[in-house]
């Protein structure tokens, strides 16, 4: 994995290496379980919204927000914590969570093939 | 006792990776360690010193998040220490009943019973016999920091963390942890 950071656009690795040293199993394992953690984010958010349930968005959304930080997807990551903020907050627009929720979308999107790259 | 270890830090939600001059608030508790009178460890192989040999303490892990757990476990490990993985306050809260736990990672965000309530839960059963109890948080928010004050967590640590970051805390905690080890 050593040197391969720089050559990723979405995530950076360097932490993981930092962390997990040379186990390459072991980074992946985290990947894997960021992906299916971001796929149930996808799955269930939209659900919360149609519901109202800010609460339990801003739930699932803390828990991408962390796990975003620890693989470096930086932007991800702060566009998580503007949803859980506004998600928190007294009252939030249906419009505006959208609004958050397609661009985290959006974003995850964009991370996949660094993602696979790294589990290649 | 609870009131003498609260010394909370900052949450910052920057990478570690970024300019530590920058972000002074994540990197204070490694620079208080170092003037904390324990001195840091000299560095073993694979760069860390096996601290279960220096202080046999018992870990706990509180998180529902895998991705956390995992990475708690494997900083730790590269600390020597096994921890045992729970993921619920409530879990927390009965593991500690039932067994003598020196430190609890403790995650804020968990379903049921939160960090927080967990917290206050074990050091009001436990009071002197309680263990150490350190939030590991994504970030915090005033109300919530008020939560931790009030609930007995003495310190927290910023995800994503460092090894250095949890081995600067058993620096700055070393003392208090070994009174809680029973023989």
């Amino acid at each position: 994995m050593k040197g391969t950071a720089e050559g990723f656009s979405g995530i950076n690795a360097t932490y993981l290496e930092n962390i997990c040293g040379d186990d390459k199993e072991f980074i992946q394992q985290i990947i894997v379980a960021y992906k299916r953690l971001l796929n149930e984010f996808v799955d269930q958010s939209e659900a919360y919204l149609q519901q109202q349930r800010w609460e339990a968005i801003a739930s699932l959304t803390h828990k991408i927000r962390s796990s975003s930080r620890f693989i470096g997807a930086q932007q991800l990551a702060d566009e998580a914590l503007a949803l859980e903020e506004l998600c928190k907050s007294e009252s939030p627009q249906v419009g505006q969570v959208q609004v958050h929720l397609a661009h985290i979308r959006s974003l995850y999107v964009g991370l996949q093939p660094d993602l696979d790259l790294v589990l290649a | 006792m609870k009131n003498l270890l609260f010394n909370f830090r900052k949450a910052s939600p920057a990478h570690p990776l970024e300019d530590a001059s920058e972000k002074p608030s994540l990197f204070a508790v490694r620079d208080e360690a170092s003037d904390s009178g324990n001195q840091l460890p000299f560095e073993g192989k694979g760069g860390f010193q096996n601290w279960y040999e220096r202080l046999p303490i018992k870990v706990l892990i509180a998180d529902d998040t895998e991705i956390n757990q995992k990475l708690l476990s494997r900083t730790m490990e590269r600390l020597g220490y096994e921890c045992t993985i729970v993921s619920s306050g409530q879990e927390a809260y009965d593991a500690v009943m039932r067994d003598n736990f020196q430190l609890i990672l403790m995650d804020l965000y968990m379903p049921g019973m939160d960090g927080c309530e967990a917290s206050a839960l074990i050091n009001e059963d436990l009071e002197d016999e309680a263990p150490l109890i350190v939030a590991v948080t994504a970030s915090i928010f005033e109300e919530e920091e008020r939560r931790c004050q009030e609930s007995g967590i003495v310190q927290f640590i910023t995800k994503p963390f460092r090894v250095e970051d949890l081995e600067a805390c058993l620096v700055k905690w070393e003392d208090e942890l070994r009174l809680r080890i029973k023989e």
